[in-house]
This record gives structure tokens, C-alpha cells and sequence, in this order.
């Protein structure tokens, strides 16, 4: 290379040889030279001036493309340039898997964002956020375009949903607005906000003008304009997904058949659509069938399965691929029973026998039920975690120990269910048990050990409720023979919807104990009544459900008014679907329970010595457990699957299906009319990225650009005018 | 009017010329080569002495047919009349050292063709009965031979013509009002000289000679380069005449000095037609008989 140094001696060699070419001449016509030359000086001068302003140039484009680092350092060239923050918002819901072309809408929002990036002029400076339910800011303010092009190349997309309302309090904060700041001041110069999203009615379809999140825009689009570029390009794109998995029976035991149900809905124009459904049974592929999706409106996919072992077990539903196929698979954590353990609790002889007798008729051992028989005595010694559900018939009373434990039963996922009689004092299951009872068992249950309960529904939540909402009336003697079923609206009673002759509604009861709903009691409801006083009264405490019958469950209690029994329902037909109603209903709650969604939390109890660690459902075991009073909650659920919980404690569940939310698999778009109209929204695409690819080029390329034009345009004009031209 | 052609000889060529040593001797190879390519023989004229008869053939005058010796023999004839003239040549030649200088490609100096113009002009002027004088000058007039008739007229001519550069500095204005005075008889003047001086002196002179009723032929003398200017390299040109020396790129001067000459050659041009001078270019790569032709349009302008 340095060869190339001798070339410098070219424009000596040239001077030399042409001072050797000199000649000298004799002239008679001088005076017409001289005429010429003064002619001449004037234009000479001009051409002079043109020439040094051309190399002028040259030169300052060449010292200013070489100093450009320099300047960007010390900021000079930011403050000329007038550098732009640029806060670049990529929408990270499950939406923006979806795919179209081989490429998906999240690809192509991490290409347009690359693209917006290596256009900055000099002086940008750049903020990355992901808009998501918890929005991560993953580059804040840096000028550094080969950093931020990295970190948006690591971004992954989320199986969640997004808020808009929370992204844009974070895109507030990157930009340094503040609720002292004055609206109009930025600390950071002129602030350029591009959303990169499909907009999609789960994530925008709230976002109105007087929405949270549309003052928020309106705030952040006085600093500069907001612009969302949607990367959905409205295609229309199949999507089919699993939105709801049921079982026909809510305490599955092995050995015997059950019916899974897949509620599917599927978007694919207006055509119906086949795909195949496996059912995944511990992620073994058990069953599969070929399905036609409806093309409105949802279609069920049935399956029936039998499990031949007990435990925990992973049920999950899957579709053939589709543009979006993060969704396409729906699981849940099912308890497969051996057999259901019940636990019958008799406060007087042969108070439980009719309820045993009841669950399992036969007394056949390997009934699917397994009850239990002992006495209210016996209650303490009992482990109740290993019953599915336990009976109390005419016990007197509870000690706080003993309700305490209950509470922890039930909340844990167990069924309670209380058959009253003449031995119950009414006056001790209200201190205890009912509202009365929420001074000493809270103080007891903040020690830690009920569990808490964040899945969402209808439950109380057991740290504040009691476990009965409801107040029980001394007996009183009220023969009744028609009991209301309240339009067989409850699930214990809907199998006698349209079989009114079955003896439901004939039952005589004679005495009851009066049952009044607390005031806050609306988790509380009503199965059976007698002339609008409840008789059946169900409640949900933490995962599990409890209920009361108002009367007693044999016939033994004596009405001291008729010297009759308390009621016939014993000896009623219906009294066997309704204690199995009872049954299953109170312990089959978890099987109620609605699906995690992608970014609910988990949480648990806290075993004593060692916190437990999360398998998450790519293999890896997470150990950012949070630890909170008595518990543990865990917040990374960003991929659907399931969750294993490893070392938890006694009855919790092993594991936590965690799926997808419905309302971003329906892809909808959403109607842009309804949009704030602080947000502009462009489509993106290559059109846009060629219109603005030559203004954004770097400066310091075009300085060099312009000085070589200037450098070709000095030699043609040296030329010009050497040769006598001009 | 005398039709001029290129003879074949290509005598009168001036790189032809240069190789032929002596004035006389390319006087007469000019006049004679002239004068046989034309149609009418310049030697004979019109006066009132008449001289013979002779048969009329189509293309003669018929102003000068006899019609008396027509009326008397029935055939046609012509007069033909002796030549018989007063008329008087003055040759002006510049001398001055601006004359001697000589382009690269030229055949000869500006001042050798000049000489070599005026010997064939006097040698023309001789034979054709007319008589001629001689001026040669340089910053002042240097030598004046009187106009006469008389063959022996030719020697003290062309040794005058001869004599070389006067190697002064050309006014040619002053001289030729000094010229205007001092010529006696009016006649044709023939100014052989390239000029350079200033225009506004030089046509002040030339009117002067018109003043005295004399016909003026200005035979402007240059060299081809002199009006080109075709140099490349960067040159240093030195004057002549002491008007110092100028080192200049040709090649960026080109057009501007081309400018400035074609301005002073029209000035002078214009400012001769103004006056009723001829003007007339000579450039020293042409032939010479631009300069004969010259001579005798006027000479039959004059004698009709």
C-alpha cells in the first residue's frame, strides 16, 4: 500500500517538466497580448474565486466527515442536526406471532424497527419499550445504534396480552415526563414516539380518547408526534385456537371413562376450515381426530379418555398449525383420583350413615367412593388432606382449632358440607364458623397458613371472609312439603331440571335450622329454599367450596313439636343425586376453575423450610420466586404450558396450566376510527422504508458523497477553464 | 474586371517564392504567371491614340467598334488604341522590426513578402507604361525614390525595396501625414504594412492621402499565426519594437487575444471602407496575387 506514496512525486514531475517546456518567442502583436491579458484578468479572477470556493469546500466537507465522531461526542452535531428521541414501542402480545408469509407481524416489527434505526441521523438517540402487560424498557436513550439494534434483535415476543395504558406510563417516563414536569417540556429535546404494532382489538380495543391510556397519549403527543405503524397489515390469516377444555365429571378417578370437551373458536374469513386435534394426556399424544372448524362462532371437539393411573395429571388439547400457533394448544392439570377419599364426621350415631350410604350404596370396596365413617370426637387425629371431601352431619360444635383447620381444607381445593340436627348449636358454628368468627381465625390465619388465593372467580378470599358467609337460626319446627328449586338454576340441582316427579320438590322437612345470608355474602348461593328461607346454601372459601343444608341428614333428630324426625329426605329418592351433588360439587371446585392466562401469577403456600422452585414449561427451572407473607407468588408466566411446582407443599396443585388469552387469538383488528387521533397510524411496509432511506442517510456519508462531486467537479472546471473556456 | 485564377506554375505560391533568391527575378516570375491566366492583357489600355484594327470576335466592347469602317467595307472591327497613361503607383512599405518577425509554419517574414508584393507591384507597374515610386519607412520615412516611367526605374526600386529592416518602432500615422505632403501627383497608394500602431492614428493618416485625391490600397501584412495565436505550452513572448516581454498560457489567451485582434483588424477595415480605401489581407501562407489583382481594379476603376 505504501507503493501508493510514490505517487505524490507525480505533481513535482509534472511542475518540473513543465517548466522545461517553456518557450520563448519572438512577438510582434504584444500589444494585442496585453489587450488580451487585462481582457482576460477579470474572468481569470472570477474563475480564481470559483475555483478556491469549489476547493474550499472540498476541503470543509472532508474535515467535517472526518471529525464527525468528534463532534458527535461532544454533542455539537446533535444540537445542529437537531437529534430526534426516537422511542421505538414493539408490541410483544401473542398476537404478533401470527404469521403471514413465512415472516411474522413481530419479525416484521423488529424490521421496521432496525430500519427506523439505521436511518438515525446523527444525534438520534433511541429508547426500546415493549408493549406488554409489564412493559420492559430494553435500550433507554442511547445513541449507541449498534447497541440498540442488538437488543432489538434479542426481543421475543410474549404469549400474553399487552396494556397499552401501562407502556405508555413507561414511554412517559423514558421521555422524562413527569407529573411535576410541565406537559410541554422534555428534558431530552424533540421526542418522535413509533409504535410497531398489529393493532389488534385485545391490546388497542380500549384505547378511546378519554381512556387512561388515550390522556396518556395525548400527554406524550404534545413532546412529538406518536405514530403507530401497523405491521399487521390487516391480512386475513386462519387462526384456530382451544378456548375452553371440560371434563363431564368434576372428580375424575381411573378406571372409568371421561368425557373431555375443547371449546374451539376459529377466524378464517368465512370459510370452514379442517385441521386435525390430538388430546395430549402428560404430553403423550393419546387420541386424534380429523375436525371441520366452523368458520363463525365456535365449534366442540369431544374426546373420551380413561386414566388408568392416579395422580396429577396434564390433559391439553391441540390443533393442526396455523398462522398462529402459539394458541393451538389448550391444557389443564387434572387430579385423577383412585378412588375419592370422603370423610364422614358424625356429631351423633348414625348421623353420616345415610350420607355413606348415599356415596356408596354397594359399600363395595372398590367403589369409585371411598367414605369414611368416624365420630365428631375422632375429628382431631383425621388428615384431612388426604380427603377430596368431608361431610359434617349434626356435629355440635367446633373448636377454632378444628375450624381452622376446615378453613385450610377447604381453601386448599376441598369440599365441606354441613348437615345440621339437634345436637348443632347454632349459636357456636356462627362465632366459629360464621361471620362472627373473623377475629380470632384471621389473626390465626395471618400466621400463614391458609392459602392465598390469586386466581380469579367468584371465591371469597379466604384470608378476609369466613368460611361460612351465611348465619344459622335456632331450629324452629315449619313443616314444609314444597321446597323451591329456584329454577334448577344451581349446578347441584340442574339434574333435576324437567324431572320434577323425581322427589326433589315433595321433600318434607319439618324443622330446620333458619339460614340468613350475611350481608357481604355474595360469593354465597342458593341451591333449595323453603317459602324464600334458604334450605341449601353453597359458598366458595379460597379454591374449594363449602355447603350447608339447613335440616339434618338422617332421620334420627326428633321435631319436639310432631315427635316425627327433622325431615324424610334420607329416605327420599333424591337425597342420593343430591349428597353426590353435594359432593362433587364442593370438592370438584378446582375442575370449576377458570385456565390461567399468559402473565396471571402464580401463587402458593410457603413450605416451612425450603421455597419451592418453578419448572417452567420450557424445561428451565426458575428460581426468582417471590416471596410474600406466608406464601410465595411467582410472576414470569410468558409462555403458555405448564408450570410444574416442585417442592410445594402438602395438597397444592403440582402444576399450573398457563394458556393463552382468547381475546388475542381472535386477531379482530381493531376499528381505527374509534383510535385517539393523537395517534397517527401508517402501514408498514418496504414503501415507506425506501421514501425515507436517501434523507436519513448518515451526514458524515454525505459529506464524503459531496466531496467527491466537488473534488470531480474542481478537475472539470480546471479543465474548462485551462482550455480558454468561460 | 480582370477575372483572377491560380496558374498552374503556382509561381506566385510564396512557399514557391522563398526558394527563389532576388527581387527581380520573382517580380517577373509573378507578373508574368499572373498575367497569363488572365482574359484581357493589362498591358493595353485605352487613350486616344489609336493604334490598329482589328476584327471584332464576340466579347469585345462594342463601344469601340468602328463603325465608320463598317459603313465602308461591311465588316466589323474593333480600334485598338496605344496605351497611354499618367497614372502613378506609390509603394509605402513598413520596414519597421514588427515586420521581420516570422510565424513557425510561415514561408517567409512579414516584411520579405512585403518586399517581394512591392517588386512584383513596381515590375507590373513599369511594364504597363505607368510610373511608379517608392516609400519605405520604419519610426520615420527612411527612403523615398520619385515615381518615373522609365524602365531604369526598376533597378534603384528594387534595391531600395530591398534594403532590409529598418528595425524601429513602427508610428505610422505621423508618416503617413508626412507621406500625404510630401507625394506630389495623386495617384494609387499602395500601403504595404501591418499596422500595428494605433487604429485611430493610422486611419487619421490614411484620410490624409485620401485628402490629396489619392486612391489608397491598404495591403494589411500578416502572419497566420499573428491571427491564430495556435500556441500550446506556456511561452514567453518578447516583444519587438521594445514593448517588453509577456510569459502567458497561449492555450487559456486564445480566444481572448483572438477577440482583441479580430476587433483591431475590423476597426481598420472599416475605418479604410469609411474613407474609400481598399483594404486588403495578406497573409504571408497565401498567394500574392491578392496584391496584383488589387492594383489593377484599381487602375481600371481609375482609367474609366
Amino acid at each position: 500500500m505504501l507503493g501508493w506514496l510514490a505517487a505524490a512525486a507525480a505533481p513535482i514531475l509534472i511542475h518540473l517538466w513543465m517548466r522545461q517546456t517553456r518557450r520563448e518567442t519572438p512577438w510582434a502583436a504584444i500589444r494585442f497580448l496585453q489587450a488580451a491579458l487585462e481582457r482576460q484578468a477579470r474572468r481569470l479572477r472570477l474563475q480564481h474565486w470559483i475555483l478556491l470556493a469549489v476547493r474550499t469546500l472540498l476541503l470543509v466537507c472532508l474535515a467535517l466527515a472526518a471529525a464527525k465522531p468528534f463532534l458527535d461526542q461532544s454533542g455539537v452535531l446533535s444540537g445542529l442536526a437537531g437529534g430526534v428521541h426516537q422511542v421505538l414501542v414493539i408490541d410483544g402480545s401473542l398476537s404478533m406471532q401470527t404469521k403471514a408469509n413465512d415472516e411474522s407481524r413481530f419479525a416484521r416489527a423488529k424490521r421496521e424497527a432496525r430500519r427506523i434505526v439505521s436511518q438515525a441521523r446523527s444525534g438520534d438517540r433511541f429508547s426500546v419499550v415493549t408493549l406488554a402487560s409489564s412493559p420492559a424498557i430494553v435500550a433507554n436513550t442511547s445513541n449507541d445504534t449498534a447497541a440498540v439494534t442488538r437488543s432489538i434483535d434479542a426481543l421475543t415476543p410474549t404469549a400474553g396480552e399487552a396494556s397499552v395504558d401501562a407502556t405508555l406510563a413507561v414511554v412517559g417516563r423514558v421521555i422524562g415526563l413527569s407529573e411535576e414536569d410541565s406537559p410541554r417540556t422534555s428534558s431530552a429535546g424533540p421526542v418522535r414516539v413509533t409504535v410497531l404494532t398489529d393493532l389488534d382489538e385485545a391490546t388497542w380495543g380500549d384505547v378511546t380518547v378519554d381512556s387512561a391510556a388515550g390522556l396518556s397519549l395525548s400527554e406524550i403527543a404534545r413532546l412529538g408526534p406518536v405514530t403507530a405503524i401497523d405491521v399487521g397489515k390487516r391480512e386475513v390469516v386462519g387462526n384456530a385456537t382451544v378456548t375452553r377444555l371440560t371434563f363431564d365429571r368434576k372428580l375424575v378417578t381411573t378406571g372409568r371413562e371421561v368425557a373431555i370437551s375443547a371449546d374451539t373458536a376459529a377466524r378464517r374469513g368465512s370459510q370452514p376450515s379442517d385441521t386435525t386435534a390430538a388430546l395430549l394426556v402428560d404430553g403423550v399424544a393419546v387420541a386424534q381426530q380429523e375436525v371441520t372448524l366452523n368458520a363463525a362462532g365456535g365449534t366442540t371437539i369431544d374426546f373420551r379418555h380413561r386414566f388408568d393411573e392416579p395422580g396429577t395429571r396434564v390433559v391439553a388439547v391441540q390443533l393442526g398449525d396455523d398462522a398462529l400457533t402459539a394458541d393451538n394448544t389448550h391444557s389443564r392439570v387434572l387430579r385423577v383420583y383412585d378412588r375419592v377419599r370422603v370423610l364422614c364426621v358424625g356429631g351423633a350415631p348414625g348421623a353420616t350413615r345415610y350420607v355413606v350410604d348415599a356415596l356408596n350404596p354397594t359399600g363395595d370396596r372398590e367403589s369409585p367412593i371411598a367414605a369414611q365413617r368416624i365420630a365428631d370426637a375422632d375429628f382431631r387425629t383425621v388428615d384431612l388432606a388426604s380427603f377430596a371431601c368431608v361431610f359434617c352431619c349434626n356435629v355440635s360444635e367446633f373448636t377454632p382449632a378444628e375450624a381452622e383447620r376446615l378453613a385450610e381444607f377447604v381453601g386448599a381445593g376441598g369440599g365441606l358440607v354441613f348437615f345440621l340436627g339437634d345436637r348443632v348449636n347454632a349459636a357456636a358454628y356462627n362465632r366459629v364458623l360464621g361471620p362472627g368468627a373473623e377475629g380470632p381465625l384471621s389473626s390465626q390465619r395471618s400466621r400463614g397458613r391458609v392459602r392465598l388465593v390469586s386466581i380469579g372467580g367468584a371465591n371469597a378470599d379466604a384470608s378476609t371472609s369466613p368460611l361460612l358467609p351465611l348465619v344459622l337460626g335456632e331450629p324452629v319446627s315449619d313443616a314444609s312439603y314444597q321446597i323451591d328449586p329456584l329454577g334448577y338454576d344451581h349446578p347441584i340441582v340442574v339434574p333435576f331440571r324437567g324431572r320434577e316427579r323425581a322427589g326433589l320438590l315433595t321433600v318434607p322437612v319439618m324443622r330446620r335450622c333458619p339460614i340468613r345470608l350475611a350481608d357481604r355474602s355474595t360469593h354465597a348461593e342458593v341451591a333449595l329454599a323453603i317459602g324464600g328461607s334458604p334450605l341449601l346454601v353453597t359458598a366458595g372459601y379460597g379454591r374449594g367450596r363449602v355447603a350447608v343444608v339447613g335440616t339434618a341428614a338422617s332421620v334420627d333428630p326428633i321435631d319436639p313439636a310432631t315427635g316425627g324426625p327433622w325431615t324424610a329426605w334420607p329416605a327420599w329418592p333424591s337425597f342420593l343425586p343430591i349428597v353426590r351433588g353435594l359432593m362433587e360439587y364442593t370438592a370438584g371446585a378446582t375442575t370449576d376453575e377458570p385456565t390461567l392466562v399468559v402473565g396471571d401469577v402464580l401463587s402458593g403456600r410457603l413450605a416451612d423450610a425450603s421455597p419451592p422452585s418453578i419448572r417452567r414449561p420450557d424445561g428451565q427451572v426458575d428460581p426468582t420466586i417471590e416471596r410474600t407473607d406466608g406464601g410465595w407468588t411467582y410472576d414470569t408466566t410468558d409462555t403458555p404450558g405448564v408450570y410444574q411446582v416442585e417442592n410445594a407443599l402438602g395438597d397444592d396443585p403440582a402444576g399450573y396450566a398457563v394458556n393463552t388469552s382468547d381475546a388475542e387469538s381472535s386477531l379482530r383488528p381493531v376499528d381505527r376510527n374509534a383510535l385517539p387521533a393523537t395517534l397517527s397510524v401508517v402501514v408498514g411496509g418496504p414503501a415507506s422504508a425506501a421514501s425515507t432511506a436517501a434523507a436519513n442517510a448518515p451526514l458524515h456519508r454525505l459529506l464524503l458523497y459531496a466531496a467527491v462531486v466537488l473534488a470531480l467537479l474542481d478537475t472539470a472546471l480546471a479543465a474548462w477553464f485551462g482550455r480558454g473556456h468561460a | 474586371m480582370p477575372q483572377q485564377t491560380t496558374p498552374p506554375e503556382r509561381l506566385i505560391d510564396p512557399a514557391v517564392l522563398a526558394r527563389m533568391r532576388g527581387l527581380r527575378l520573382r517580380a517577373e516570375r509573378i507578373v508574368e504567371g499572373f498575367v497569363s491566366g488572365l482574359h484581357r492583357s493589362p498591358y493595353q489600355g485605352f487613350s486616344n491614340e489609336f493604334a490598329e484594327h482589328r476584327e471584332y470576335v464576340p466579347g469585345d466592347d462594342l463601344r469601340y467598334v468602328d463603325w465608320r469602317a463598317f459603313g465602308k467595307t461591311d465588316k466589323v472591327y474593333v480600334k485598338r488604341f496605344e496605351e497611354e497613361t499618367n497614372l502613378i503607383g506609390y509603394l509605402v512599405l513598413d520596414i519597421s522590426e514588427s515586420m521581420t518577425y516570422r510565424g513557425a509554419d510561415a514561408p517567409m517574414p512579414k516584411l520579405e513578402y512585403a518586399q517581394t508584393a512591392a517588386a512584383a507591384l513596381a515590375y507590373l507597374i513599369l511594364k504597363q507604361q505607368d510610373a511608379v515610386g517608392l516609400a519605405t519607412f520604419g519610426d520615420r520615412v527612411r527612403t523615398l525614390v520619385r515615381p518615373s516611367g522609365s524602365p531604369s526605374q526598376l533597378a534603384p526600386l528594387l534595391s531600395a525595396i530591398g534594403e532590409g529592416s529598418g528595425g524601429e518602432k513602427t508610428a505610422a500615422g505621423p508618416i503617413f501625414h508626412e507621406l500625404a505632403e510630401r507625394l506630389g501627383r495623386r495617384g494609387v497608394v499602395m500601403i504595404l504594412s501591418d499596422l500595428f500602431d494605433d487604429p485611430d492614428a493610422l486611419l487619421a493618416g490614411l484620410k490624409h492621402f485620401r485628402c490629396r485625391r489619392h486612391d489608397v490600397v491598404v495591403m494589411h501584412v500578416l502572419d497566420a499565426a499573428e491571427l491564430e495565436f495556435p500556441f500550446e505550452q506556456p511561452t514567453l513572448f518578447k516583444g519587438l519594437e521594445r514593448l517588453g516581454e509577456l510569459l502567458v498560457d497561449p492555450a487559456r489567451l486564445r480566444r481572448a487575444y483572438r477577440e482583441e485582434f479580430q476587433a483591431f483588424q475590423q476597426r481598420v477595415a472599416a475605418g479604410c471602407r469609411a474613407q474609400g480605401a481598399d483594404y486588403v489581407l495578406m497573409r504571408t501562407d497565401r498567394p500574392l496575387d491578392v496584391a496584383l489583382s488589387a492594383y489593377l481594379h484599381h487602375r481600371q476603376a481609375r482609367l474609366r
